[in-house]
């Protein structure tokens, strides 16, 4: 795996080039922490946090629970285009060629465009943010991601006021992702989610090019993937290629294949299960069998502060 | 040696052992209580189309091997069956009857589950010698729902299925096979007379 390493050694052949060139953008980022000036004094090559977990906090939006250790957070996937065990994606996921990357932006804009990564990676400031991760299936996490506001790419386009939807396309190249090929799959690839406008536009709302200070893992959705804390892991769409702003409430994968067991909004919610699952409680990893962590589950995981608002006049049992 | 196997045993329990020697070694990732409650399911299938694979190889290719041990088979594949449902209690449920009985009324997969462990614990109970004399005709209607556990078995993994149908698809297929083996009209024409 990839890693960023400060850029002070002379040679691209170490960092990889794309990273290289960009690396004011991180430097900037480090800039932002109160640790920068030890981290630039810091063993080179090091495994370089672009932000020290402990130090930073993002508008109160971070939490101080204890981390999910990197390598269960890279071990343990649910990512279908991969395989469908969880560690799959571990196995198979450096299949996947991240390098070069874009995204197209377009639907509902007056100035559609493709970005390249680097490009978009240029026009943005990285920040860590320590998110709770709540898997549907009643697991979770605490990951350090790095990342910038979904807005702030947003922002970059004059938006048409029709447009009332986000939606996210994943990758779709059944060469390396072997999942994709799979003749009995309940549903068509490329994977599909979706927001809100508003949710989109939410300042929790990231998409995120890292985690642990490093690039992202392939298996964790490199090179860049949606996270929104408060809803289901299922919503945060990994290995964007395509994002459109939209009139109508997209498809999404999920409640594509099975609508009675997955809405739209996906916001987790302790009070009403899952047709497999109770969700009112979760274990967060690792949860041993002797060291069981197995806690409750809170309404919005934890984000109702935030984010309880934009839903004052939903009925959140029929909109699950 | 098929009539007492020494080495059975041993064998049946290798998964349990090499499980339990993960669990000590801190070898099952992230999430042990999932790893735990799928692989012991898993050990309980494969051990469960043995047994149903038994009976065909014997009269098809009078290989009586198979069907020597199908009891033993049989008792192994619902010890992993019960430490399937003891883990999925302790550690999704958390021990709570109430969680329990929650399962039982809301959740169709785990419905089905429930009727497979009922059948398997009544024919466990009565896989010895004793309960086979005690029986007699009775015995082998009672171990007749082995079929029962089968479909309730499918019905348990094809409710799980979220995504991808392949590995039900295979599993399913094979248990139907082996039924339809079974039927009268196919099993005369299939027997390799001796």
């Amino acid at each position: 795996m990839r890693q960023f390493k400060i850029p002070t050694i002379p040679s691209s052949e170490i960092t990889p080039e794309g990273v290289y060139r960009d690396r004011r953008r991180f430097m900037t980022a480090a800039a932002l922490g109160p640790l920068a000036l030890s981290m630039a004094s810091s063993t080179v090559g090091s495994e370089l946090s672009f932000l020290p977990a402990s130090k930073v906090t993002t508008s109160g939006s971070s939490t101080d629970e204890a981390l999910t250790p990197y390598e269960h957070v890279t071990s343990y996937n649910n990512f279908y285009e991969f395989g469908y065990q969880k560690d799959d994606p571990a196995r198979y996921a450096d299949r996947l060629s991240v390098d070069p990357w874009s995204i197209s932006v377009g639907g509902l804009v007056n100035n559609p465009k493709t970005l390249a990564l680097e490009d978009l990676l240029a026009s943005v400031d990285l920040e860590e943010r320590i998110y709770r991760l709540r898997c549907v299936e009643a697991w979770s996490m605490v990951i350090p991601w790095v990342g910038f506001p979904l807005a702030s790419l947003l922002k970059q386009f004059d938006l048409q006021g029709s447009g009332k939807y986000v939606r996210f396309e994943t990758l779709h190249r059944p060469s390396e992702m072997p999942g994709q090929k799979s003749l009995f799959s309940g549903i068509d690839y490329p994977y599909v989610e979706g927001l809100r406008l508003d949710e989109a536009m939410h300042p929790l709302t990231i998409l995120a090019v890292g985690l642990y200070g490093k690039t992202m893992p392939n298996q964790n959705g490199a090179p860049i993937r949606l996270v929104v804390p408060w809803k289901y892991g299922f919503k945060s769409i990994k290995s964007i290629v395509k994002i459109d702003v939209v009139e109508d409430m997209p498809q999404t994968t999920w409640a594509l294949s099975t609508p009675h067991e997955y809405g739209f909004y996906a916001n987790v919610n302790p009070g009403v299960s899952h047709p497999r699952w109770s969700q009112s409680r979760e274990r967060r990893l690792p949860s041993g069998l002797f060291s069981k962590n197995v806690i409750d589950t809170q309404m919005f995981n934890g984000y109702q502060e935030q984010v309880a608002s934009l839903y004052s006049d939903l009925d959140l049992r029929i909109h699950y | 040696m098929w009539r007492k196997p020494f080495f059975l045993w041993p064998m049946l329990s290798l998964p349990f052992f090499y499980l339990l020697g993960l669990t000590v070694m801190g070898g099952l990732g992230a999430d042990p209580a999932k790893e735990l409650v799928h692989s012991t399911g898993e050990y309980a299938l494969w051990l469960l189309m043995l047994v149903m694979l038994a009976s065909p190889v014997q009269f098809i290719l009078r290989r009586r091997q198979l069907f020597l041990i199908r009891r033993s088979l049989g008792v192994a594949c619902f010890a992993y069956v019960f430490l399937h449902v003891l883990l999925y209690i302790a550690t999704y449920l958390e021990g709570s009857l109430q969680a329990l009985i929650e399962d039982l009324i809301k959740r169709p997969y785990i419905i089905a589950g429930a009727f497979a462990f009922i059948f398997g614990l009544a024919m466990a109970l009565t896989s010895n010698d004793y309960s086979v004399r005690r029986l007699g005709i009775k015995w082998k209607s009672l171990h007749k729902s082995v079929y029962l556990m089968v479909v309730a078995v499918c019905v348990h993994i094809i409710w799980q299925v979220k995504f991808d149908y392949g590995e039900v698809i295979l599993y399913s297929t094979f248990f139907a096979l082996m039924f339809l083996l079974r039927g009268p009209s196919i099993r005369s024409r299939l027997v390799i007379k001796p």
